[in-house]
């Protein structure tokens, strides 16, 4: 085939840089570098692509990974890096490697850097310093079992989005927190892992003037008796989430009157009483809560912003909490009720209707529900009383025969309906 | 004018827009349809076009009436607000399923049109049949060119990742194997023969070179191309290996050939940095040059036999970093283990 004749033909290489490009970034970077041998017109494309994922567990060794990385970075062109991914599953001991890559990323302006970094227990890695003064760092995601010494100023000027999975935090280096409590313009925080078996305090410090969204999902992997406590200075919270379930002790310092949503699930029956209350008093302003403990105690704060809530109850003390909440939520609208499969509990009406149920209540929704004698009583009280309500779904346990659905359905239209425009509605 | 009383009249009528593609030929299409694509409806906003026959909006040249087409399919499609996402992940899947010829005009059109949604889709089509392909195999595919030059034809080995170094290989392995045998020859026959052979792969060179075959100019060059390649350690242990060489060209051409596949990206990547061009070859008329280049090419050949990625990537890293030394080689321990030997020369 002559030159000309096969020019014809080769329509993929007449799409513009960019779309070849895109291309590029759609496959696997090595992949992608493999074209360099295509064709003169392709022999530089990669080079400029600006997203690269590294991940060691692609390559059959390690040196070969670790080669391919090198000359990636070094036969790349000038251009920018916009995300770089590393994805390390228990790499050689080469650090100053890694670190070298981090560095190079960092110079070419990196603005989401994701440091997976898995390495066996007793050993940790430093984080290189460049990272925490880095200009261009908007989001950064760190895995890693990691040694951090952030310096005390200027640290992480643009960094908006953090996210920390923790492994064994090194108590020998009292700087880990630090990383926490020096973000100027951090808006969302996260943190997650598993506490190893200290005995010792951990406190974590947690300042950053421009947070909004806060996830602390760190859990015991060893029931010991540690102590954590949070200091959380962040004015502008919005949002807090807690969404691990076997906490120890939490005490949190949180002043959060900016706060308007709380996802709190906090189900381990060792929760700390008076901690859990402290936390409710804390969020006590919020406008959507969804809240999931087992073993509820104490009072509940006035909800007076209450606006939406979802609550995932459990024990005996489940419908005292339906009622406590009912009542210290003046102005709720929307109602969410999971309810864990158990046995029988009492259900006691409260003397007084909840204020909320007579004006307020549009939407009540009640999952998981079997047709035991105590939900239904629940659902005919609420039904009854509920003086605005629209509509109440029920969601029935998956597998509830035909036969009883029908029956439940049954029973339902014989319920008494506080609401001339409430509509009920039954699904599996 | 008579659609414009064809309005008044009959309000209910859907309005349409006139299309023009480089061909000539006009279509009309639904407004709605039209206006999906954004480079339609900005000229609709801005000039006004697209409303008559006779100011029929002119479509890019890389949109022709078949893809356009496949366009409006689409966006007739993706206009309409109430599909659900799998409606519309079920219909891209669908619609997608076409020949690479027709995803790459359709990829170009829609491009040209700013259909962004419609060359997302088409460029990962695209990218789903390069995936996990050989370069062959993609060369094969989208029908690329085959960029060999004429040197490369000189070639006896087969050079399969167009390795600009293993080219010179070859060369280097042609003109030795050639100097062997008038070697042999010198001592039988005339000088004038030998002169004859040499001057036949001179015109061979001096063609590819562009150059005068004089000698002399050929000298000059290889000096400053004997420095560009420069490669490593010193003193190796090997012996003069004259009668070997034709083992050793063997051993290599096994060695391509096993390494035919170009699996191992280190391979490649020294693909990308050899920025050196073809006319890189050696005339050896003087013979310390020889010599030289004796050495080095046993050096070379044993290199290659010995470990061909890990070789083959040193080697060429030695070359590149050589030249490029200012960049980017900070202190980590591996860009030192490459640059050894080089500092003394």
């Amino acid at each position: 085939m002559s030159k000309s004749q096969a020019r014809v033909k080769d329509r993929i290489s007449a799409l513009p840089d960019e779309i070849l490009c895109k291309i590029l970034s759609c496959l696997e970077l090595q992949c992608a570098v493999r074209t360099t041998v295509l064709s003169p017109r392709w022999k530089n494309l990669w080079t400029s692509l600006p997203n690269l994922w590294f991940c060691n567990e692609d390559f059959s060794d390690d040196d070969a990974f670790m080669t391919f990385v090198d000359r990636v970075l070094f036969f790349r062109d000038s251009s920018d890096i916009k995300k770089f991914y590393l994805d390390l599953e228990e790499p050689k001991d080469d650090f100053s490697r890694i670190e070298s890559w981090i560095c190079t990323a960092i110079r070419r302006n990196v603005v989401e850097l994701n440091l997976c970094v898995n390495l066996y227990p007793d050993k940790t890695f430093e984080l290189p310093r460049s990272l925490f003064t880095c200009k261009t760092l908007e989001v950064l995601y760190l895995t890693s079992n990691f040694i951090a010494n952030p310096p005390k100023s200027g640290c992480f000027p643009n960094l908006k989005f953090l996210d920390v999975l923790v492994h064994f935090p090194n108590h020998n280096n009292s700087s880990f927190g630090q990383i926490f409590s020096n973000c100027p313009v951090l808006e969302d925080l996260r943190i997650y892992g598993p506490l190893g078996a200290y005995d010792e305090v951990l406190d974590f410090n947690i300042s950053a003037p421009e947070l909004k969204i806060l996830t602390i999902g760190l859990y015991i992997d060893d029931f010991e008796d540690e102590e954590y406590n949070f200091h959380i200075n962040a004015p502008k919270l919005e949002v807090l989430n807690l969404p691990e379930g076997d906490s120890s002790v939490f005490s949190f310092e949180i002043s959060a009157k900016s706060l308007v949503k709380a996802n709190i699930n906090l189900s381990s029956c060792r929760v700390h009483f008076d901690s859990t209350n402290g936390l409710l008093e804390a969020i006590s302003n919020v406008k959507q809560l969804s809240l999931s403990n087992h073993y509820l105690e104490g009072g509940v704060p006035a909800f007076d912003n209450l606006n939406h809530l979802e609550l995932s109850l459990c024990g005996f003390t489940c419908w005292r909490y339906l009622i406590e909440f009912l009542k210290r939520s003046r102005n709720l609208e929307y109602l969410d009720i999971h309810h864990c499969k158990g046995e029988h509990v009492d259900f006691t009406p409260p003397a007084f209707v909840p204020v909320c149920m007579l004006s307020h209540l549009k939407t009540i929704t009640i999952a998981s529900f079997e047709g035991r004698q105590d939900e239904m009583r629940v659902a005919q009280y609420l039904l009854k009383y509920s003086e605005v309500l629209n509509k109440m779904t029920i969601f029935t346990i998956l597998g509830l025969p035909r036969a009883e659905e029908e029956a439940l359905y049954k029973e339902f239209l014989m319920f008494e309906r506080g609401s001339k425009t409430c509509q009920v509605e039954i699904y599996n | 004018m008579s659609e414009a009383v064809m309005a008044v009249v009959k309000p209910e009528m859907k309005s349409y827009i006139w299309l023009q593609t480089a061909d000539g030929s006009i279509q009309q299409v639904e407004e709605e349809v039209a206006m999906f694509c954004p480079m339609i409806c900005r000229e609709i906003l801005q000039t006004g076009m697209g409303s008559s026959k006779n100011y029929a909006i002119s479509l890019p040249q890389r949109v022709n009436p078949a893809v356009l087409g496949l366009i409006l399919d689409y966006c007739r499609f993706h206009q309409v607000p109430g599909r659900s996402n799998k409606e519309r992940k079920t219909f891209d899947e669908k619609f997608i399923r076409m020949d690479t010829k027709k995803l790459c005009e359709l990829t170009s059109a829609a491009d040209s049109l700013q259909l962004k949604p419609l060359v997302d889709l088409t460029s990962r089509a695209l990218a789903r049949i390069i995936e996990g392909k050989t370069p062959e195999e993609i060369r094969e595919t989208f029908h690329l060119p085959d960029d060999l030059t004429e040197e490369e034809k000189l070639e006896p080995l087969r050079n399969i990742t167009d390795d600009p170094r293993i080219r010179l290989l070859n060369r280097l392995y042609a003109r030795k194997r050639k100097e062997l045998k008038e070697r042999e020859k010198l001592k039988n026959v005339e000088a004038e023969e030998e002169r004859v052979d040499q001057r036949s792969v001179d015109d061979l060179l001096t063609f590819i070179n562009g150059g005068n075959g004089d000698s002399k100019g050929v000298k000059t060059n290889k000096n400053k191309k004997k420095n560009r390649r420069r490669k490593d350690p010193p003193k190796d242990s090997s012996n003069n290996v004259n009668g070997n060489h034709n083992k050793e060209s063997e051993a290599l051409s096994s060695a391509f050939h096993n390494e035919s596949r170009p699996s191992s990206s280190c391979n490649l990547q020294d693909c990308t940095a050899i920025e050196f061009d073809d006319g890189d070859v050696d005339d050896d008329l003087d013979p310390a040059m020889k010599e030289q280049l004796d050495r080095e090419v046993e050096d070379f050949a044993r290199r290659l036999n010995s470990d061909w990625p890990e070789r083959m990537q040193e080697i060429l890293s030695l070359g590149q970093e050589r030249r490029l030394a200012p960049i980017n080689i900070n202190g980590n321990g591996s860009a030192r283990r490459y640059t050894t030997g080089l500092d003394q020369r």
